[in-house]
């Protein structure tokens, strides 16, 4: 079954933690944020013990691509400097639109704007969508916004909702317009009880409203691929290969690997 | 008609000199086309929310099944400004159409758009004949 990482790796030097994971989870599609790795020695360190990734360039500096299929399956439909979309195009399964973004952080961006960011994210997914004539679409992003906020949730957003069987109805009608749903397993993944990390990504702030753990980092799923989506299909890492992601404290070891945590998702077409 | 009442409207209210960005932003975008024989064009998709309008300026490749890139977009209500551009260094204030004019020249002339076009032309021509 294809499997995808995103990962935010806040611009650290981890080649060798990305290519154990990649190796160690058989994964098929990287997607780095804040990659400050060449992707040419990358692509070396990732086919030293096994050949077969490739570098799969675009315009959007911010997102690097590299996938173990042939780079020509991965073909670009459209950009900015914060979203790359493909059409992955792979012989015998059907096509699958794949959305990378990395949304701006609330440290430069208003929350207003920040909704704004989704609304266009949506925009262009859906342009995307209406061209490839089908919705079978997938986004894997640092958001820079949680779940629950107004850009994700909002039927003029992103419009990703917290069950698959909310997101099977398919679209909502808000005041004569359609809106298709995503689905967002992210919610999942908030709080300790369960064995994966509390979210993605740790901020403290010397601020009344405080989340502590956010979950930046998203996969959302729109109804057309849930069939191939099982449950347990999105994984937060909080290890590889025997080391620890997380610092002693249990926040996202900031020195030793990045400040969000990578998620893997495995899903049939 | 009865004049029960003065006229009070200005003469001169029908006569505007206000461009709206979206007229700003199409002219900006219709220069491209020519200058690169139609390899690379610049197109404006308008999307409205509520009372706020999106402006979106997007280079797109012909030849390369219609390929796409975001350069920036505009937000601005009904009244036009203060309008908000986001650009790659960030959301910028625009309070009046000459700002928008300013600003539309800074990144059209920006060294970052002509990287993306040239990338664009050089992926639709292919490789030099030698």
């Amino acid at each position: 079954m294809p499997t995808f990482l995103f990962w935010n790796i806040n611009g650290k030097q981890i080649d060798e933690l990305i290519v154990s994971l990649a190796l160690t989870e058989n994964v098929d599609v990287i997607v780095l944020a804040e990659c400050g790795l060449d992707p040419n020695d990358f692509v070396i360190a990732l086919n030293r013990t096994r050949l077969g990734y490739e570098y799969a360039p675009g315009l959007c500096e911010r997102l690097r691509f590299f996938t173990r299929f042939d780079n020509t399956y991965l073909g670009l439909t459209a950009e900015s400097d914060r979203v790359s979309i493909r059409r992955l195009m792979l012989p015998g399964r059907d096509e699958l639109l794949l959305v990378a973004a990395h949304l701006p952080s609330k440290m430069h961006f208003s929350g207003a704007s920040q909704i704004f960011q989704c609304v266009e994210l949506r925009t262009m997914i859906e342009e995307q969508e209406t061209k490839a004539g089908h919705r079978r679409t997938i986004v894997l992003a640092d958001l820079n916004v949680n779940p629950f906020e107004e850009g994700v949730v909002a039927a003029g957003g992103l419009h990703a909702v917290t069950t698959r069987a909310v997101a099977s109805r398919g679209q909502r009608v808000v005041q004569g317009t359609s809106y298709p749903f995503f689905y967002n397993p992210m919610w999942h993944y908030f709080g300790d009880r369960h064995e994966s990390a509390p979210g993605t990504y740790y901020y403290e702030k010397a601020e009344s409203l405080n989340y502590y753990w956010n979950i930046f980092d998203q996969i959302l799923l729109r109804p057309d691929v849930l069939h191939g989506f099982r449950n347990d299909g999105v994984r937060v890492i909080t290890q590889i290969d025997g080391q620890p992601l997380l610092d002693n404290s249990g926040k996202p070891d900031v020195e030793g690997a990045s400040d969000h945590l990578p998620l893997l998702l495995t899903l049939h077409f | 008609m009865a004049e029960n009442i003065p006229d009070f409207w200005p003469e001169d209210i029908g006569a505007t000199t206000v461009v709206t960005p979206l007229s700003l932003m199409k002219e900006a975008a219709s220069y491209l086309g020519p200058k690169t024989k139609q390899l690379v064009k610049a197109e404006v998709r308008t999307n409205a929310t509520g009372d706020s309008f999106q402006q979106s300026f997007l280079l797109v490749a012909p030849g390369l099944n219609n390929y796409q890139y975001l350069l920036f977009y505009l937000q601005h209500p009904i009244t036009l400004y203060p309008a908000t551009l986001v650009w790659q260094s960030g959301p910028a204030l625009i309070m009046s159409q000459e700002q928008l004019v300013e600003k539309l020249k800074e990144i059209i002339g920006s060294e970052q758009t002509k990287k993306i076009v040239q990338a664009l032309l050089a992926q639709v021509s292919g490789p030099a004949e030698t």
